[in-house]
Parts: structure tokens; C-alpha cells; sequence
């Protein structure tokens, strides 16, 4: 019995091991030349996207919240009243509006 | 002393063992459900981590300042003649214009980037082809080059603007997300195909840290004139932007919260199966080890070493498992819940950075999961007489 709970033992082993050299392979990765090609496309784009989406589908503000801060897709006139667009949901990031510039208001 | 102490624990890791080999199939079950249950989570904490990191360089190495207008109460196009007037603000070290939109590339949706000469020929170590130098020359997103074999020298228009000829000199290389779907043009080209004279989406303003602060005090001021055109404009700065792409990538949106709720849900499966929930086999065996004079913490231990060797091999086998599948298969099928409109099988290169937190995540969750129930257990089934427990 000994023998196979060894067994057992070194097969864990081995998969803790080969985790653990996958994560660190992959993290140096992206340390690499991977960043350093992101860098140049941002360099010269002035810095483009920010969201879990790959185009702009619906509007810009999950695609980058920069062109866009204002989520407009809430106000376009859809009867029921919810949202069309693609990208609100199954993602993992979400860019929601942000109120801004509210010391402008001034009580009279 | 202390090597009578090491033998004890490794003998009870043995004993642990024997029992995990002895229940086999409940201990395949118990590996398998929490397999199942984490390899979402890690796929999900991988994608965003790799978006989040493209993000945070889109954000570092953009422009400090973005300066557009207030259009109905979103942002609008900006005129151009703005920039001479903001590239001589104290602090500012370059100011250039920018142009996105969005067409459609036969049924694709893309984005439209129109930037100057100087910023197109930044690209150059990333094209496949030439850079564009007259006008109507554009750099074609390896996604767009790849589905619609766009090569180098092929002439289009796009039913936006039909009269505007794009000749494509240039394929980008793959590089973030947002570099996938995208045709790159010199900003008079983007303007000439949006039909707008002089205007453009954004105007950058570069400056040092050091700088910044004032140039951000300089831009308030102007907006305080009331009456002229500087009171329309928006400005967003580096840090408001960074300030967002935490909340963006937080946990508390998207699909973290379905996945941590289906993830708890099917791990009460695992809960009941782990905590021996209608083996009487368990009871039995405690009984025996209780009546050959084991002590409570020593069952407590061999339970807690079962679950910890059940969890390990879990959280490498659903770490390893969607290593495979974003890297080899590039997210095919999964890829759709976690990054919006990409489709069953991804023409965009999914992003998907490993870290060691993500391991230990799962490793506390699946220990959190396992161990309240078998532990729970197994602790108070330690203080029941060994006669009942084995009858």
C-alpha cells in the first residue's frame, strides 16, 4: 500500500511542479516582448482600449472610457426600457459613467 | 524529539494517502467536481489580469491629458485649432490630435484611428509591409488582414463613405486586444472618410509627473472662460483614467459574482461528499483509529492532509487545464462569456496572464469548501465512544 500512496504522493508533487514552472514561464512572458509590442501600439495610438471587448459595438465606453465616459446606450429610446448593448454583460471588466465635474453646480 | 515528531506527521501524510487510495472513487469525484469548479474562476481571473495588464500600458504609456469637447452631454469632436494654443501651455511637452470612429469592414465592426505622420511611423516595428505615406494608405488589424485576406496593394472603400479609396499598405502585428479590429490612418484620411473638416475626437497633451499638476490647473483655468469655446471642453487626465480601470476590472462586477455563485453551488456537491454526508464507512473508521488510541488532533490532521492533497491536485489540474485551453485552443468556446461579441472560436487573441495569487485564490477557496464540512465531521465524530461509532 505504501508504494502506490507513494506513487500518489509524487504524482501531487510533480503537478504542484509543473503549475508552479507554467505560472512563472508565463509571467516572464509577459514581462517580455509581449509588453514591449503593447507599448509601441499605445505609444503610437495615444493609448487605445480599456474594456474586455474588442471593438466598440455598441459604444465606446467599454471599449475605452476615454472616447467615451458617458454610457448613452442606456438613454436611446428602446421600448422596454433595457439596454441593447453586447457589451454590458459577460465580461470581465465593466466601465460604468462616472459623475464628473459636480463642483460646477452652484446652489443660487 | 523533533524527528520522532517529523516521522509522526509523515505517517499520518501515509495514512492520509492509504485513505485516498482506499476511497478511490470518492476521492476522483471530490478531485473532479472541484476541478470543474475552479476552472472557470481561474479562466476568468486569467483574462481579466491579461486585459487589465494591457490596459494598465494603454494607460501608462498613453497620453497624459485628453482633451475633447461636451456634445449633449457626451464627448464630441474638437477642433483642431485648439492644439496650437494648448502645446504652448507651461508644462506640456507634446500635443497632437487623434481621430477614432467606427465603420463597418464588410460585416465587421472595427475601430477607425487617425493619427499623425509622427505617430504612424512609431508603428513601424510592428508592421508587416510598409507604413502609410500618401494619402489613403492605411495599416489593416491582423484580425481584419486574416478574415478577409487583406494583403498589401489591395485597394477598398467602406460603405460609410464609398468615395473614399483606402489602398492597404501594411499589416499590424498582433499585439493587445484593442490592436486586433482596428484600421490605422493618417488623421487627414480619417477625417476625409468621417466627413469632418478640422476637427478631431481627442486632442493629447504629453508632460512630465512633475508637470502635470500645473498643466491640469492651466486646463481649469481656460474652462473657466466663460462665454468662448474653452468653457465646452472636457478634459480627462492620467490619474481620473487609472482611478476607473481599478473600479473596471473590480471584482464586484461582471461575471465574477455568477461565477463565484455557480462556483459555491456546486460546491456543496463536493462539500457533502468530502464531510463522508452518508458514508458510514467514515464513522466506522474513526471509530477504529479512536479505539487503537489515536488522538482527536491526529484524525484531525490525516483530514485535513486528505483534503489539503485533494485541493493541490485540483487547483494544478484547473490551472493547467485552462492554461491549455487559452493558450493552445485561444479560448475557443469559453473565450465568449468573459470577453463581449468575440464569438465560439476567437479571431482576436485572448489575453490571459497567470499569477501565483491566482493559485493560492483557488487553494483557499477549495480548502475553505472541503474542510468546513469534513473537518466539522470529523471533529465531532472524534468525541463520540469508539464502541458506537463502530456498531
Amino acid at each position: 500500500m505504501e508504494k502506490h500512496s507513494r506513487i500518489v504522493l509524487l504524482f501531487v508533487i510533480f503537478l504542484v511542479a509543473i503549475t508552479t514552472a507554467a505560472i512563472a514561464l508565463d509571467m516572464h512572458a509577459w514581462r517580455g516582448h509581449k509588453a514591449e509590442d503593447i507599448r509601441v501600439f499605445q505609444r503610437a495610438t495615444g493609448g487605445l482600449g480599456m474594456g474586455a471587448i474588442a471593438t466598440p459595438i455598441w459604444q465606446f465606453i467599454n471599449y475605452d472610457a476615454r472616447i467615451l465616459s458617458v454610457d448613452d446606450s442606456i438613454t436611446w429610446p428602446i421600448p422596454g426600457g433595457y439596454s441593447y448593448g453586447p457589451d454590458r454583460t459577460g465580461t470581465v471588466s465593466y466601465f460604468e459613467e462616472v459623475p464628473e465635474d459636480q463642483w460646477n453646480i452652484r446652489k443660487p | 524529539m523533533e524527528h520522532s515528531k517529523a516521522l509522526k506527521h509523515r505517517n499520518l501524510l501515509f495514512a492520509a494517502l492509504a485513505d485516498l487510495l482506499r476511497r478511490r472513487v470518492r476521492s476522483m469525484v471530490v478531485t473532479l467536481c472541484l476541478t470543474a469548479i475552479l476552472f472557470p474562476l481561474v479562466t476568468a481571473l486569467a483574462i481579466s489580469e491579461g486585459l487589465r495588464f494591457q490596459a494598465e500600458i494603454a494607460v501608462r504609456t498613453g497620453a497624459d491629458f485628453f482633451v475633447s469637447t461636451d456634445q449633449y452631454g457626451g464627448s464630441g469632436a474638437i477642433s483642431t485649432a485648439f492644439l496650437e494654443e494648448l502645446s504652448a501651455l507651461q508644462g506640456v511637452s507634446r500635443a497632437r490630435a487623434r481621430v477614432i470612429g467606427r465603420t463597418y469592414f464588410a460585416n465587421r465592426l472595427v475601430a477607425v484611428v487617425g493619427i499623425d505622420k509622427e505617430s504612424l511611423f512609431a508603428l513601424k516595428p510592428l508592421v508587416q509591409g510598409t507604413l502609410p505615406n500618401a494619402r489613403g494608405e492605411v495599416l489593416v488589424g491582423p484580425s481584419i488582414a486574416e478574415e478577409f485576406a487583406v494583403e498589401p496593394g489591395i485597394r477598398f472603400t467602406l460603405a460609410l463613405n464609398n468615395r473614399k479609396v483606402f489602398k492597404s499598405v501594411g499589416t499590424l502585428s498582433p499585439t493587445c486586444l484593442w490592436g486586433s479590429d482596428v484600421l490605422i490612418m493618417h488623421l487627414e484620411d480619417a477625417n476625409e472618410f468621417f466627413r469632418i473638416k478640422g476637427d478631431a475626437s481627442q486632442l493629447l497633451l504629453y508632460t512630465s509627473p512633475k508637470d502635470a499638476p500645473v498643466v491640469k490647473r492651466s486646463l481649469s483655468d481656460l474652462r473657466k472662460l466663460k462665454g468662448t469655446a474653452w468653457s465646452q471642453v472636457q478634459i480627462k487626465d492620467r490619474a481620473h483614467i487609472g482611478e476607473r480601470l481599478g473600479s473596471g476590472y473590480g471584482y464586484k462586477k461582471g461575471i465574477f459574482i455568477v461565477l463565484f455563485v455557480v462556483g459555491t453551488a456546486l460546491a456543496i456537491s463536493a462539500f457533502l461528499v468530502t464531510s463522508g454526508f452518508g458514508l458510514k464507512e467514515l464513522d466506522k473508521e474513526i471509530g477504529v483509529l479512536r479505539a487503537v488510541g489515536w488522538r482527536t488532533w491526529e484524525v484531525l490532521e490525516k483530514v485535513v492532509m486528505e483534503n489539503l492533497l485533494i485541493c493541490l491536485t485540483s487547483v494544478s489540474l484547473s490551472v493547467l487545464l485552462s492554461m491549455l485551453w487559452m493558450k493552445g485552443l485561444n479560448g475557443i468556446l469559453i473565450a465568449q462569456f468573459y470577453v463581449a461579441e468575440v464569438g465560439l472560436i476567437p479571431d482576436v487573441d485572448i489575453p490571459s496572464r497567470y499569477l501565483p495569487s491566482h493559485a493560492l485564490c483557488c487553494l483557499l477557496f477549495a480548502l475553505g469548501v472541503t474542510l468546513i464540512g469534513s473537518l466539522f465531521s470529523a471533529w465531532q465524530k472524534a468525541y463520540v465512544p469508539p464502541s458506537e461509532l463502530m456498531r
